[in-house]
């Protein structure tokens, strides 16, 4: 195949974009250009905090330019969002009390005498120098961190470092992240806020990126402060990472390298000392008798008794199977690792701590079997749902129904979604003391053009709240065939709620 | 030197914005669908870029060409899009698109164009991203290691490995 064929097959490729898209981003950009509200923002209202046993929601405005979400990150500024395909009935039933249809309420009543609570109950920032928006979390306090927290270090000015991209996050103790989270090494100047947290076994410390947006928390680790000395690392063997060859400077940040370069997948040994030169660490190496220095970015470490380009490690974890569609778990990081084993979504694998670099992509190491380990792509994994839950997903790819059981406290509940079309995700999502579900049917919201009116929101809101700080875990998901007799079974002493053809 | 749309779109004009996105926005999907490979997210890719970028026109400051900035903005997105989500292939048939050849050949054709996607697939997303930015969008090496924020030398590698793989396939 010439390069032409080769050419022409890579452009057929390029997909047309679906119906919508334009729509779509120009929403986006008329929203960011302030031409009027952010959708979000109309949709925070008061919510009440009603025990409801059953939600039928019926009371359904067409719209245009329903927002599409995507990453879980956008599922937090979802939650005051609640998007329903046409059809859905939702039915919330208490597992250890079948009778309680008294307790019927529909949505399109309003909701029972409360006082309302308010919608963006956001505590104040930390440091109390940052005010959140009204579609984001704010930032976390000192109260939230409560335990996680350490002592402070001192402010100062500190860059991102190592060899790999780092993922910062709005919250160290969940796993929400903003967008542009992700870090080079050397591309940005932090400055630390001071604050320390301890999550999971990693160190976390919070910096400000952008004056104008809210601090992010980034490993400690993977990030050094300026103008201080820099630790020496043991010495050990790295490997040529970049493609092609990388140059051996003589000395750290010299452009200037002579005739002494390194191919891609060398060894070389480092002699531990490193160097912090405009922002960017470099490492001092042995290379044909002379010290030299290279980039960090340009090399990783290697494990030289396994082969392979390893990652600071992490605490062994536990990994839930996320949203990578069935997860593979191979005999080698990398592409080209032969297929050992699988997990499905929601499944739990565990890991060793040990990670490695392959193909541009963090790999986790995990354990298969007794004895036996695999690898699998760290974006594939993430940590299962805590107390203060961050989400877990279910799919009704395919099928007509979908049943999630949610737990919060020592009660149950089992909602069941009669869909229209896939509802891919389903997170759990905190805002203010209640924990709400965020049902997001990818694809079909955007089809039928459904709101969610505040009488719909306080409902669904109302049936999922327990207590004054609620929580719900997704403990159970299920799909199931969509006849009446058996939604009925499932539904228990609710016949009589309707569910589409 | 910028055209009077670029610079009503650095200025802010949001019709200025629509219009220059959809002039340049199939050779971006190119970007985007190289690093994601699923026609989905490829959507979800360029919509968060032009969002981002739009947000972003005071980081600007007019040394790459505009074009040149967006392309490197959304292959940054696509590449958070694919460490973030997870690789998530679509094996449908129909993303093969209007390409799909007809005629007595074609079963055998569409088995080759499913392997060669999948060897395609397979590949590592940065070089995949180099090989559709000079081979298949005619970028050349300079400018596609603006793009992707690499030097030349490594463009050329990337390109280089990409079409080993391919020619290994072809040979098998």
């Amino acid at each position: 195949m010439n390069d032409d064929e080769l050419g022409r097959f890579l452009r057929d490729e390029i997909p047309e974009p679906d119906d919508g898209y334009w729509e779509e981003i120009d929403a986006r950009i008329a929203a960011e250009a302030g031409q009027r509200p952010s959708p979000v923002a109309d949709l925070v209202t008061d919510v009440g905090q009603t025990d409801v046993d059953v939600i039928r929601l019926t009371d359904m405005r067409p719209i245009t330019g329903s927002p599409r979400s995507t990453l879980v990150p956008r599922l937090v500024a979802m939650a005051a969002a609640l998007v329903l395909v046409a059809g859905i009935a939702v039915v919330v039933t208490r597992s250890d009390d079948p009778d309680t249809s008294t307790d019927v309420a529909e949505s399109t009543d309003p909701a029972p005498d409360t006082d309302p609570a308010p919608a963006t109950d956001e505590p104040a920032p930390g440091d109390g120098s940052l005010q959140p928006s009204p579609d984001e979390p704010a930032p976390i306090t000192d109260e939230e961190l409560g335990e996680a927290l350490l002592d402070p270090i001192a402010p100062g000015e500190y860059v991102v470092v190592g060899a790999a991209t780092v993922e910062a996050k709005l919250n160290p103790i969940t796993d929400e992240a903003g967008l542009d989270a992700f870090f080079e090494p050397g591309d940005d100047v932090l400055s630390a806020t001071g604050r320390r947290a301890l999550y999971q076994g990693v160190e976390f410390v919070e910096m400000i990126v952008d004056a104008d947006a809210k601090p992010l928390w980034f490993p400690a680790g993977a990030v050094l402060q300026i103008g201080e000395t820099l630790p020496t690392l043991e010495g050990s063997q790295v490997e040529a990472w970049e493609f092609g060859s990388i140059l051996l400077s003589r000395a750290p940040g010299l452009a200037d390298a002579g005739e002494v370069s390194a191919s891609a997948g060398e060894l070389l040994e480092a002699t531990g000392r490193r160097a912090l030169v405009d922002h960017r660490e470099w490492l001092q190496i042995s290379a044909a008798g002379e010290r030299r220095w290279v980039l960090a970015t340009e090399v990783v470490p290697v494990d030289a008794a396994r082969g392979l380009e390893t990652l600071s490690p992490i605490a062994s974890a536990e990994w839930e199977v996320g949203r990578g569609g069935e997860l593979e778990i191979l005999d080698r990081p990398g592409f080209d690792g032969t297929l050992v084993g699988g997990a499905e979504i929601g499944g739990i694998v565990s890991g060793t701590g040990v990670r490695a670099l392959a193909d541009g992509l963090e790999w986790y190491e995990v354990l298969i079997a007794e004895g036996q380990v695999g690898w699998v792509m760290a974006n594939t994994v993430q940590a299962p749902d805590t107390i203060l839950g961050s989400s877990r997903q279910c799919y009704a790819d395919g099928a007509d129904v979908l049943a999630i059981t949610f737990s919060g406290d020592a009660e149950t509940f089992t909602g069941v979604f009669a869909v229209g079309d896939s509802v891919e995700a389903v997170a759990g999502v905190r805002l203010g003391a209640d924990f709400l579900v965020a049902i997001e049917p990818i694809g079909a919201a955007e089809e039928a053009g459904f709101e969610v009116g505040q009488e719909t929101w306080q409902a669904f809101a109302a049936g999922f709240s327990i207590g004054e700080r609620a929580f719900l875990e997704i403990v159970e998901c299920r799909t199931v065939q969509s006849t009446v007799d058996q939604l009925d079974a499932l539904v228990g002493t609710y016949p009589d709620v309707p569910f589409p053809d | 030197m910028s055209s009077d749309l670029e610079r009503r779109v650095l200025a802010g004009d949001v019709a200025a914005f629509g219009a220059y996105v959809r002039q340049h926005d199939h050779r971006l999907r190119g970007v985007a669908w190289a690093v994601v490979r699923d026609s989905h997210r490829t959507d979800d890719v360029m919509q968060t870029a032009y969002e981002k970028a739009f947000r972003s026109f005071d980081t600007y400051d007019g040394r790459a060409a505009l074009s040149t900035w967006l392309h490197s903005i959304v292959y940054r997105t696509a590449l958070d899009e694919l460490r973030y989500e997870g690789r998530r292939r679509h094996d449908d048939v129909d993303e093969i698109g209007s390409a799909a050849p007809t005629g007595p050949d074609a079963a055998t054709s569409a088995v080759d164009r499913l392997e060669l996607e999948s060897v395609l697939d397979g590949l590592n997303p940065a070089d995949r991203a180099a090989l559709t930015l000079t081979v298949g969008l005619g970028h050349s090496y300079d400018e596609a290691a603006e793009i992707l924020g690499e030097r030349r030398g490594t463009i050329a590698s990337r390109v280089s490995r990409a079409r080993e793989r391919l020619t290994r396939w072809e040979q098998s």
